[in-house]
């Protein structure tokens, strides 16, 4: 089986009928083009343009690291399958509470180093420089490509059914509004617009998702009555596992904890702080603010599954009408208005940085796997972030199979192409090149293949086991094993600064 | 290699092998329990191995990182290992924990907010913040380009 289908927006949501929702709305795109507009004058240079001219701040890195790593499933899709799977469900954001942590020891003081002393913009760059291998790190770009224009275009559609519902402009329209109000400050301010905007929608999502989720508590009477009358209605929701094998679930917690350590749109954000230092708080406030944007993950799938055992609200037709169900139902106009606004925040946040993390994978590393040179990056990039924005926006007008097809391949493909040799890799020094072009291989043609044939039903994995999850596993398997074959070679593929790095 | 270090690659080798295990487990629809708990053992070796690998400096040893390793360890198993074991609440006897039922309540608190208690303050209490200001970054740049021009001539970049 496959449980990425269920992490994409595809259908269209309840809409809504509340005016006070759309000027909400409005007033959050208004903020985010002014945000947008005070970037885009101080971009100036490709270090502004994909790094935020390394001049973050430390709240800014934190919040827009979860404001990127939540897309808009944390407010749609994940509290519609806990509606529908019961706890089994949360074990999708049940590591949140120890990536920031794990993903800080493995990580960020080497990856904010190696950006200081090798001035590297990009997640393959650091491949490139760890290994010595231009080639892996084209092939690092290329699976990150491949996710990236994917991811991107169900993104577009996600928030294209989203300006469709607020404000009544059918489907296609308002995935060209969308996109083109994110490639509105994306093109033309790379990641300095992305970031400040990202640090503005991260906080809108917290303070919706807090709001939300005690709104919920209080329409269900307290927890305790929420699970009494869930427990008396469906045995099953509430058991540690939900209504599904513990394997299921804990193969979740697996893919999305290990799984973690391999997000490009998150991790290359390390690159950008200004202060090395303040990385010590760093998973203080990113897990404090991801736990609080994910409290209405749980609250509201939570409160519309005891609604609906109450009698209170009609069994949904389809889970991802949790969240519209419940805002129009019990929240008020300007909390609903808030929490549209946090959604579309958190798809604009997701897609800003993919497009600027490919934008970055098409201007500089291929050409540098390639050994070809890019003279006007800048213009470049911005031209390439047009590109994919188009690319991904036809893939959403189209719709269908081939957009959930090459969705699907989104979190997969970064997991099981740069968790080895990325996460391990920099902080092993016996990891090899070799190792790492054959991890990143395997998780490129597993995550592809086992996707594609468990889509087109043509392989049927048991419960418990996904395309995803094998992949990470063979990817993990392959790098340790190769590597181990080949750690003769261990020494000659690691630069001395690089050692240096990796033992600071 | 560092001792620690190899030890993390253990944990971490030896968890990857406990999922693989859980997953062929689960494909052969054999011996659900088996494969639950290895993939409950697997995945507390994988998480708590790569923290002590990544968290491994230079070569002395890093009591803060191997604290919690074995804390995230300890709350992994502990708190799957409690959902396997305990046996299941009554609707309406509970028991409950905090207003949820009691498994429920393990799992949810216990591995999805305890280490936000105490991971970030580990981590901060291990973080080395010297050599990271400006002018001791500008020589480590420094050592870093001499240590390369001498170590790569002739290398692949």
């Amino acid at each position: 089986m496959t449980l990425v289908p269920l992490l994409l927006q595809t259908k269209p949501l309840l809409p809504n009928s509340a005016p006070e929702i759309a000027w909400v709305a409005l007033f959050y795109l208004v903020v985010c083009a002014g945000i947008a507009v005070w970037a885009v004058r101080r971009t100036r240079d490709t270090r502004d343009y994909f790094l935020a001219g390394r001049g973050v701040g430390l709240w800014a890195l934190a919040i827009a690291a979860m404001a990127s790593a939540l897309s808009g499933f944390g407010f749609i899709g994940g509290p519609g399958l806990v509606y529908a799977i019961g706890l089994g469900a949360v074990f999708i954001v049940l590591p949140a509470s120890i990536t920031g942590s794990m993903t800080a020891w493995v990580l960020a003081k080497r990856m904010r180093l190696l950006g200081e002393v090798r001035g590297l913009l990009t997640i393959p760059d650091a491949l490139g420089a760890r290994y010595r291998s231009p080639g892996l790190q084209g092939l690092a770009a290329c699976a990150i490509l491949i996710a990236i224009v994917g991811y991107a275009a169900t993104n577009f559609l996600a928030l294209g059914f989203i300006v469709d519902a607020v404000f009544h402009t059918g489907l296609a329209n308002g995935i060209w509004i969308g996109a083109g109000l994110i490639l509105a400050y994306t093109a033309p301010g790379g990641m300095l617009a992305g970031v400040y905007t990202d640090v503005f929608q991260g906080s809108v999502k917290a303070i919706a998702s807090a709001a939300v989720f005690i709104t919920a508590l209080q329409s269900g009477g307290g927890m305790r009555r929420i699970a009494e009358t869930i427990s008396s209605n469906d045995p099953g929701w509430f058991e540690p596992w939900g209504n599904r094998p513990a394997v299921a679930a804990l193969s979740l917690f697996f893919v999305f904890g290990l799984g973690a350590l391999g997000q490009p749109h998150v991790l290359h954000k390390f690159y950008m702080l200004k202060d090395a230092r303040r990385l010590k708080w760093y998973p203080l406030l990113m897990t404090g603010a991801m736990l609080l944007a994910l409290l209405l993950y749980v609250g509201v799938g939570f409160a519309v599954k005891a609604a609906v055992a109450r009698g209170d609200l009609a069994a949904l037709g389809r889970p991802d009408d949790a969240t519209p169900t419940f805002l129009l139902r019990f929240a008020s106009p300007l909390l609903a208005g808030i929490v549209f606004s946090g959604v579309t925040a958190a798809i604009m946040s997701t897609v800003n940085s993919f497009l600027n993390v490919g934008a970055a994978a098409v201007t500089h590393d291929l050409p540098i796997a390639l050994g070809r040179t890019v003279t006007r990056e800048l213009l470049i990039g911005r031209l390439v972030t047009v590109a994919l924005t188009l690319a991904g926006v036809l893939l959403a007008l189209k719709s269908g199979v081939l957009i959930a097809l090459l969705g699907i391949f989104g979190w997969g493909l970064f997991a099981s192409t740069l968790v080895p040799a990325l996460a391990l890799g920099l902080c092993w020094p016996g990891a090899t090149r070799l190792g790492a072009i054959a991890s990143v291989s395997v998780g490129l043609v597993v995550t592809l293949l086992g996707e594609t044939l468990v889509w087109s039903k043509r392989l049927l994995l048991p419960a418990g086991v996904t395309a995803s999850g094998l992949a990470l596993l063979l990817s993990l398997l392959t790098f340790l094993a190769v590597s181990w074959l080949t750690r003769a070679d261990a020494a000659s593929d690691l630069d001395p600064d690089i050692r240096l790095i990796m033992e600071r | 290699m560092n001792r620690d270090r190899r030890s993390g690659l253990i944990c971490l080798t030896t968890g990857v092998i406990l999922v693989g295990v859980a997953y062929a487990a689960t494909w052969a629809a054999a011996a659900p329990q088996l494969a639950a708990w290895a993939m409950v053992i697997g995945i507390a070796l994988q998480i708590a191995g790569i923290t002590v690998v990544g968290g491994t400096r230079s070569n002395r040893p890093n009591h803060l990182v191997l604290i919690a390793a074995l804390f995230l360890g300890t709350v992994i198993v502990v708190g799957f290992g409690a959902a396997l074991l305990l046996p299941p609440e009554s609707a309406s006897a509970g028991p409950y924990l905090l207003g949820l039922p009691r498994r429920a309540a393990i799992v949810l608190l216990g591995v999805g907010i305890l280490p936000f208690l105490v991971l970030p303050f580990l981590y901060a209490a291990d973080f080395d913040t010297d050599g990271l200001d400006e002018a001791s970054l500008a020589r480590f740049r420094e050592e870093c380009r001499v240590l390369r021009e001498s170590g790569t001539e002739g290398g692949a970049r």
